[in-house]
């Protein structure tokens, strides 16, 4: 199966150099992380809204 | 510009956007655009996509479509296109940019063989060379070195520099000649206690006058196992004044050649018997 897949890689054309092959996976990383950024970022929202709606509450 | 800027600062005030709870007064018509162009956006990755498919890179282009696209959907529905747009400017921008480049700089390069013409240039490689002189003029050096290539197929405009060329080189390589049997060149004085004394050379020179001759020119242009042919008249393209004259005929290796004696250079030349 990989070797079928090797074979097909190797008929097609890389146009990528190694080097723009990794920053095409680091992009892909960077991706991931930003994801996970923004979903964190929700959740100390979260928290910081419910801080916020207990001080309300609490005076 | 302004709207970079605005949406910069638009994050900070998150007190307002927290205001969102009740009341829809404000509406943002910046987030219809940024969803718009956000939009956009995910076209032209996905067209990126197409553009690669035929590589081995292709599924890495995918995912990067797909996780784009997530993040797309899950600012949207959390109603953060300032985050959104900020998103797209700090990541999808460049790398739109970048891999539109290296699959234009592909394209073009193997379209050269085949188009004659110029290949047509895409607006990102534009950009590229006006940003990078030293590399625009090495594409520029790469089309020049392609004309010949293109020529036979079609010529969209003449090309003299070229034809001129190549009949200097034909005229230089076919070059025919007939030996003089009784020209004599004198091919060296030497200063003798008697006077000076002139070197001869000519077809009907005696063996040790020809070996004397040949080793003459061996010391002189460093090459061994030359022979005597015989003397011409051949016109030279020197850079010297008199192209034409009666020279020497040597054989070396297989060819013969006529000896410029100003400059010790050698022409190759047929000689007709």
């Amino acid at each position: 199966m990989a070797e079928a897949a090797g074979k097909i890689e190797a008929n097609q054309k890389r146009i990528l150099s190694p080097e723009q092959d990794a920053l095409l996976d680091m992009y892909i990383n960077s991706l991931d992380t930003y994801f996970e950024e923004i979903r964190n970022s929700e959740k100390v929202q979260v928290e910081v809204e419910t801080l916020h709606l207990k001080r309300i509450l609490s005076k | 510009m302004m709207n970079f800027l605005r949406s910069l600062f638009g994050l900070d005030d998150s007190p307002e956007n927290r205001t969102v709870l009740g009341n829809n007064v404000r509406v943002d018509e910046k987030e219809g655009a940024y969803i718009r162009n956000s939009n956009k956006r995910l076209t032209i990755l996905f067209n990126l996509y197409n553009r690669y498919q035929e590589t081995p890179h292709a599924t890495k282009i995918q995912t990067v479509y797909e996780k784009t696209k997530n993040i797309h959907t899950y600012l949207i529905a959390r109603k953060r296109a300032h985050a959104l747009e900020l998103f797209h400017v700090q990541h999808t921008d460049h790398f739109i940019n970048t891999f539109t480049v290296i699959v234009d700089v592909y394209q073009s390069h193997q379209q050269t063989p085949v188009v004659p013409a110029y290949p047509p240039v895409r607006p990102p490689v534009l950009d590229e060379r006006l940003k990078t002189p030293i590399n625009g003029r090495g594409q520029q050096v790469d089309n020049r070195r392609s004309q010949p290539v293109v020529k036979p197929v079609s010529v969209p405009r003449p090309l003299p520099y070229t034809e001129n060329a190549t009949n200097k080189i034909a005229r230089l390589a076919l070059t025919e000649i007939w030996l003089n049997s009784s020209a004599r060149i004198i091919y060296d004085k030497v200063n003798t206690p008697n006077g000076i004394l002139a070197k001869e050379i000519s077809f009907t020179s005696t063996k040790q006058e020809q070996d004397n001759f040949l080793l003459f020119v061996s010391g002189r242009l460093g090459i061994r196992d030359i022979s005597y042919v015989g003397n011409a008249m051949v016109h030279i393209l020197s850079n010297g004044a008199n192209g034409t004259g009666i020279v020497p005929i040597l054989y070396w290796q297989g060819f013969t050649y006529a000896l410029n004696l100003k400059d010790n250079c050698l022409f190759p030349v047929r000689v007709n018997r």
